[in-house]
């Protein structure tokens, strides 16, 4: 198969899958969301204490699990990892802060635009613009060095954190906090959520897909290759929201999803950055995770660590909008990655 | 003419292909070779040499992949 067909496939099987996580019982507009599902899984394991964000989402162990997975049959697992540590986690952090203040990751985005929430398309120019600055970084010399080969018993940690994780909510998914409201509460049935990750995941490792690279590679290689990729996922989604009859197009009452244009643009603009300088968009990031990719093991510790602090301190968007913590939080997010990103391209230099 | 050999091993994407595409613009440059180790990087360099009218091909060395790209003639 050329590698565009199966990147549109494994698209087009996402944005479905979006679809119909929402029907089998995920929150509206949110039946992927690597950001939120993060953050609820944050909330599962308490390390946030927002009462309607908390479980622990099948999927998210699905999506690294399935690359794993995959990965190690195909002769891709390859443990690497080192460049760069403590900039990539504190960009990882960054990135959930500017994700929860738009109120979803690049394929929510997607997904809620495919729903007609017209926030999304606003986010989706934020997001552009970020990833046009980074690629602008990228042409000017950033990079967070090479990331050696590692013995390979440094690419199983997150997978095994993964696996236990799954073992002990699948035999006592009551010693983890669990919304009774909110969307936290709203979830796919188990095997469905587990099963429909483990697809992501697999797909995605195979495929490469990204939502940053998409536009990374449109900007800077003048390459539609990834592109093609999100049309798929947009592209189904929408087809599959049409057939559901969850399309409402407008900017007003979209569900779980705010009107405050700034911080749709800025929040999704810190995403779309910081996704640009780390090489992935949050599901890439897991994916990777999964391949024994530490660098980006460490990525998703910082977005753990993300949602727990924009949970305790108010940091993020609700559909009231974002309050003022939240808007210093994400100004601090781009000043701290803008001085990184300056001060990774001046030390490269020398 | 030297021969141009570029390691891109260890670095994460775009920056494999990236560096493919500086040597692809400079039209001075008929073939050059690069070293990466992830297959995402071979299939990217590979992918992109295609769109932009080079041929290649990839040698296995170890965990390791030397790829050599060559600029296809105009009208050939």
């Amino acid at each position: 198969m050329s590698s565009n067909k199966l990147v549109i496939i494994a698209g087009i099987i996402v944005g479905l899958l979006g679809s119909f996580l929402v029907l089998w019982g995920n929150p509206l507009n949110m039946g992927i969301c690597v950001a939120c599902f993060v953050r609820d899984i944050a909330g599962g394991l308490g390390l946030h204490r927002a009462t309607p964000v908390q479980y622990i989402r099948p999927e998210v162990i699905g999506f690294i699990l399935g690359s794993f997975i995959l990965s190690i049959f195909t002769g891709e697992f390859k443990p690497r990892g080192g460049s760069a540590p403590l900039i990539r986690f504190s960009l990882g952090i960054v990135m959930m802060i500017g994700a929860l203040a738009f109120l979803g990751c690049p394929l929510r985005m997607l997904l809620r635009l495919a729903a007609g929430d017209l926030n999304a398309l606003i986010g989706f120019f934020g997001f552009a613009g970020g990833i046009w600055v980074g690629s602008e970084f990228l042409k000017m010399g950033f990079s967070l060095g090479r990331s050696p080969a590692l013995n390979k018993t440094n690419g199983f940690i997150v997978p095994l954190i993964m696996a236990i994780l799954l073992i002990i909510f699948v035999i006592s998914p009551g010693i983890f906090l669990s919304s009774t409201t909110g969307p936290g509460s709203l979830k796919a049935p188990l095997l469905l959520a587990l099963g429909a990750g483990l697809l992501v995941g697999t797909l995605a490792q195979r495929s490469r897909l990204c939502t940053a690279g998409a536009l990374r590679d449109l900007f800077l290689i003048k390459n539609p290759h990834l592109f093609y990729g999100i049309v798929g996922i947009f592209a189904a989604a929408l087809l599959g929201n049409i057939i559901l009859g969850n399309f409402s197009l407008g900017f007003s009452d979209q569900p779980i999803a705010h009107t405050d244009a700034i911080w749709n643009f800025l929040g999704l603009g810190l995403v779309g950055l910081t996704a640009v300088m780390l090489g992935g968009c949050p599901l890439r990031q897991l994916i990777l995770a999964g391949e024994g990719n530490t660098d980006s093991g460490l990525v998703f510790m910082g977005m753990l660590a993300g949602a727990a602090l924009s949970h305790n301190f108010g940091l993020a968007g609700s559909p009231a909008g974002l309050d003022l913590p939240g808007q210093v939080a994400v100004i601090i997010g781009f000043i701290f990655t803008l001085a990184i990103a300056g001060s990774v391209i001046f030390f490269n230099k020398k | 003419m030297n021969e141009i050999t570029i390691d891109a091993r260890g670095l994460s994407c775009p920056e494999p292909v990236l560096k493919t595409r500086e040597q692809i613009l400079n039209q001075e440059v008929s073939e050059f070779k690069i070293l990466v180790d992830s297959e995402v990087a071979r299939d990217n360099i590979c992918n992109q040499a295609e769109l932009e009218s080079f041929s290649f091909s990839i040698e296995n060395q170890g965990e390791d992949y030397l790829i050599t790209l060559k600029r296809r003639k105009k009208n050939g």
